[in-house]
């Protein structure tokens, strides 16, 4: 629970100013909602709180009503739209107070509702590193079972076959290559239950043609038809990355571009070089439309109409690029016959060997 | 050196370790509470490979001592010894005791924030289920790293409490190329002479002279 849905009284996110939300107990006044509405009198005063030296204080506003901050998860919060007693003495003060009785609270309950918010945080945070502990858990021995089973059919495959894996036994080869695309997707499953995750350093510098081709090998168990282009001519730029997150941008452009694309349609993967940078671009002919809106690297947002895709991997994906200095986008293309088409680019800063 | 002489810098120096030879010197060491699926393959790569499943009174002399190049450290399970933070407790520990020494962090947990420093390990990170083509590769990177003159010249400051490039690194680093440009007999004693005349230190502890061994491996294969 990201917001503080459960406070008492209204409240207003001091990091995203809006007219303040009601509290369960008490409903923000028509009062209120007016004045905000009115000017910017309201914003100003939440903007002054954050100024305060001792965020512990009431702070009266300029209409006579009274805020007080608390805090919740990461954010900064103002408990609002209430008149204290003792009264703050301000000018408007003692009209609203004689229009609004419902409003009046005593400064002691006022402390206790944000004693209760640093207390239900408290717990919530308890229960959240239990869940993530236990999640944890089952997640590593799943992960564990699917290294064991990867590592053994790898290993049948390279007995068979030293030089090429993919001319082992079939069936062999499509034991190793699931359970790689498996392994892709506890990472991003992973990510999504730490996002902390995506703020860890760049720690290695890799080929990115490397880490995009591993990709496509694995995933060409899912459609063969996916091609890389480029200048590959002594052409290995090397990027810094961060080898925890970096196989997320590959895997997750891919895995799309095969859910969405026209069945059996080609996937190209195309490098192409400028003095610092590499840029990567992967496109596809659509099922559908290609207009998509910008709001497809928003968390939990939906592009499919069937039940398939959670909405969380090209926002893991936007966050991992970030993360990487760099940025993930998109454009609608026309291919032959009038299909229509998505293209999605990503440019990697090069590094010096 | 007269004093007008430009000082002398570990970076003038070209050296690279053939694969080969770094995969036939090198000792690594997987500390891990399970039996690593990842060992046999190891083995079978041509690695000298132990397995310790945690680091207590009988064996933590062979990490302060420097008898590992690489470490591959698990999370859960191990490390008790030093903390609360299990395999986290003792990434730290080795990060003060053998600066040196690459490590990688081996695990397929999710791990919460307050651990994430355990992702930041020198050599990177290996998931539990990594296949054996990519453990191997990131593997033989570790050790590359572990071979490299600069992570060793970080050790060996680091070991010394010397702070990067200050200017007893800028003396110690011209006492090290002009030694290795010399290419002496005993080169390693030499060096060892120097350090202390330069009053970095009074006695080459023993931790010192196995880092020093191993720039002097890199610098002249001996």
């Amino acid at each position: 629970m990201e917001s503080l849905l459960l406070s008492p009284l209204p409240f207003v996110n001091l990091s995203d100013i809006k007219l303040p939300s009601d509290g369960f107990f008490l409903p923000l006044s028509r009062t209120c909602q007016q004045l905000y509405r009115k000017d910017d009198t309201c914003k100003n005063h939440y903007l002054n709180l954050l100024q305060k030296k001792s965020q512990a204080e009431l702070c009266a506003c300029p209409h006579g009503f009274s805020s007080r901050i608390c805090y919740y998860r990461d954010d900064t919060y103002a408990l609002t739209g209430f008149i204290p007693f003792p009264r703050a003495g301000t000018p408007k003060e003692r009209s609203v107070a004689k229009k609004e009785k419902k409003y009046k609270l005593s400064e002691d309950a006022v402390n206790k509702v944000v004693t209760q918010i640093s207390e239900v945080q408290k717990y919530l945070n308890k229960l959240e590193d239990n869940a993530l502990r236990n999640y944890s858990n089952a997640l590593h021995e799943i992960r564990k079972l699917n290294g064991t089973i990867k590592q053994t059919a790898e290993k049948i495959c390279l007995e068979e076959s030293p030089d090429n894996l993919d001319n082992a036994n079939p069936n062999i080869v499509t034991i190793y290559k699931s359970s790689e695309i498996m392994s892709k997707q506890f990472d991003i499953i992973e990510i999504l239950a730490n996002e902390k995750l995506i703020e860890l350093p760049l720690n290695s510098s890799v080929e990115i043609y490397k880490i995009f081709d591993m990709c496509v090998r694995i995933l060409k168990q899912k459609r063969k038809n996916i091609v890389i282009t480029g200048p590959f001519q002594g052409y290995r730029p090397l990027v810094r990355v961060c080898d925890k997150t970096i196989s997320i941008i590959p895997t997750v452009l891919l895995t799309n571009a095969i859910k969405y694309s026209i069945t059996d349609s080609q996937i190209n993967v195309c490098f192409e070089d400028s003095n610092n940078t590499c840029k990567v671009s992967i496109s596809n002919m659509c099922k559908e439309v290609n207009d998509l809106p910008n709001s497809i690297y928003t968390k939990g947002k939906r592009i499919a109409k069937d039940n398939d895709g959670s909405g969380y991997g090209l926002y893991i994906a936007q966050r991992v690029a970030e993360q990487h200095q760099t940025m993930i986008s998109h454009t609608g293309i026309i291919g032959k016959n009038g299909v229509p088409g998505v293209r999605f680019e990503i440019k990697f800063k090069k590094i010096d060997e | 050196m007269s004093f007008w002489e430009k000082k002398k810098k570990i970076s003038d120096l070209v050296i690279k370790p053939s694969r080969d030879i770094i995969i036939k010197r090198s000792r690594i060491l997987i500390v891990d509470d399970e039996d690593p699926v990842i060992i046999q393959s190891m083995k079978g790569a041509g690695f000298a490979v132990d397995h310790f499943r945690d680091i207590g009174d009988d064996n933590i002399k062979k990490i302060d001592n420097y008898l590992y190049d690489l470490i591959i450290l698990d999370f859960g399970g191990v490390g008790s010894k030093f903390g609360e933070d299990e395999g986290l407790s003792l990434l730290k520990y080795i990060k003060r005791v053998a600066p040196a020494t690459v490590i990688i962090t081996y695990t397929s947990k999710s791990l919460s924030a307050k651990y994430s420093e355990f992702y930041q390990a020198n050599g990177g990170v290996l998931g539990k289920d990594a296949g054996i083509t990519e453990s191997l590769e990131k593997i033989e990177k570790a050790l590359e790293k572990a071979y490299s003159i600069d992570t060793i010249w970080l050790g060996l400051l680091c070991t010394l409490n010397i702070d990067k490039d200050t200017d007893k690194d800028l003396k110690l680093q011209d006492a090290f190329v002009r030694t290795v440009e010399n290419k002496g007999q005993d080169a390693k004693s030499e060096f060892m002479r120097k350090i202390v005349k330069l009053g970095i230190t009074k006695t080459i502890e023993k931790g010192v002279e196995i880092v020093i061994s191993k720039l002097f491996f890199c610098a002249l294969g001996v």
